[in-house]
């Protein structure tokens, strides 16, 4: 006897726990010996080799935005780099700003760590579930003290706060969503450095 | 003012749109280079993406060597069966539970047998079920493998896909047999043996 059954074959979702992880060491020499290319834009997630959104211009024009804020306030000692990769334990992102500081020599053969970031941004616009959800996760558990996403659909900035590296918590103990009414304050080594308004930061 | 906001954990946290897609070239290049370690060859190439092999309990290896000891039995000359060995299609290295292949006199030892030299392809499913009846089945019938069978612990039966179809992606036609039905061996057209599904299930 034979029946026919209905097969879907599409939107098949890898489940995380089948996707093999590489270390952040397995990454770099992929990218030594070639098998990853400039053109593959890519970011280390949790082990998982992660495509990098397109990026429209209001998001571009958010990061230029706080790039010309940040270069009025930040104190000396502190850098700021964009779109541009951090080392975490089992994830090397590319946040779309990052405030870190450090001699510059450190940064010959290594990119800044945990303890040398003051705040990390992401501006979201179709990436919002990621960044809210997986790096929320990533920059909590690695210790970096603070997380500002941009969310340009809901045009709100949402804050995290008192990073905990509990392996099954949400990363951040602390999260706060301000509105375009609202300010943001710049804090850095736990002194106050500037507020933002949040429509100004918004496109 | 400020609000709370919750943060939702989701089982999958990456959609598979959003991975980063390995070519079969680069998958052997990362084995050969060591970045995939021989502690870590539990992996396949799947579609581009490398993922775990699943871990098999007694009642899968059950019913591989059931059918292991039946392909002894009559697959016919020209014709070998390999058992959890790769097959090299596009953009996958799949490792099928069992794959009926071409002879081949050097025994593919310079490469592993291709769709073209597969005739069937058997994937003994238990936790892995819904993986075999969607991403395995895809990446078959896109790759131009005659027969999949899938031998379906939970429901204990057979489901016997064929005819694969390169544009849907999918194969045409789904036999599910029972318990009580006969699965019969197909090679270039040629019915070649024949074997009772509840021989095989454990």
């Amino acid at each position: 006897m034979s029946v026919a059954i209905e097969l879907a074959p599409s939107a098949v979702e890898v489940p995380s726990s089948h996707l093999h992880r590489f270390t952040v060491d397995e990454y770099h020499r992929m990218a030594a010996e070639g098998i990853l290319k400039a053109e593959d834009r890519v970011e280390l997630l949790e082990g998982v080799l992660v495509k990098k959104m397109t990026h429209n211009p209001p998001h571009e024009y958010v990061i230029l935005k706080l790039d010309d804020l940040l270069s009025e306030v930040l104190p000396k000692g502190w850098r700021r780099k964009s779109q541009s990769p951090i080392t975490l334990d089992s994830s090397e992102p590319e946040p779309d700003l990052c405030i870190f500081r450090g001699d510059l020599q450190a940064f010959r053969n290594r990119h800044p760590i945990p303890s040398e970031i003051g705040l990390v941004i992401e501006v979201a616009d179709t990436s919002v579930a990621r960044d809210r959800n997986v790096k929320t996760r990533i920059y909590g558990r690695a210790g970096i003290v603070a997380y500002w996403l941009i969310n340009l659909p809901a045009r709100r900035v949402e804050v995290f706060s008192e990073p905990s590296p509990a392996p099954e918590g949400p990363g951040y103990l602390r999260s706060e969503s301000f509105s375009e009414s609202d300010k943001v304050l710049l804090v850095l080594d736990g002194a106050v450095i500037a507020t933002f308004a949040v429509a100004d930061l918004l496109p | 003012m400020p609000v709370r906001i919750e943060l939702a954990l989701p089982a999958s946290d990456f959609s598979s749109n959003q991975l980063h897609r390995f070519t079969v070239e680069e998958y052997r290049r990362m084995a050969a280079e060591g970045i995939l370690s021989e502690a870590s060859r539990v992996e396949l190439l799947l579609e581009g993406v490398i993922v775990k092999k699943m871990t098999r309990n007694p009642p899968h290896d059950f019913t591989l060597q059931r059918l292991n000891r039946w392909l002894s039995r009559v697959v016919p000359q020209g014709w070998d069966w390999c058992v959890q060995s790769a097959i090299t299609l596009a953009d996958s290295e799949p490792e099928p539970d069992i794959s009926l292949v071409r002879f081949q006199d050097d025994g593919y030892k310079r490469s592993h047998p291709t769709a073209s030299d597969t005739a069937l392809a058997i994937e003994i499913a238990e936790a892995s079920l819904r993986e075999n009846q969607t991403r395995k089945a895809r990446i078959y019938a896109q790759a131009g493998i005659d027969t999949y069978w899938i031998v379906n612990l939970p429901a204990r039966r057979v489901e016997a896909l064929s005819e694969p179809s390169f544009e849907s992606r999918t194969y045409m036609r789904t036999a599910m047999l029972a318990e009580a039905d006969i699965l019969s061996l197909v090679l270039d057209g040629v019915p070649v043996a024949s074997f009772a599904v509840a021989d095989l299930l454990p």
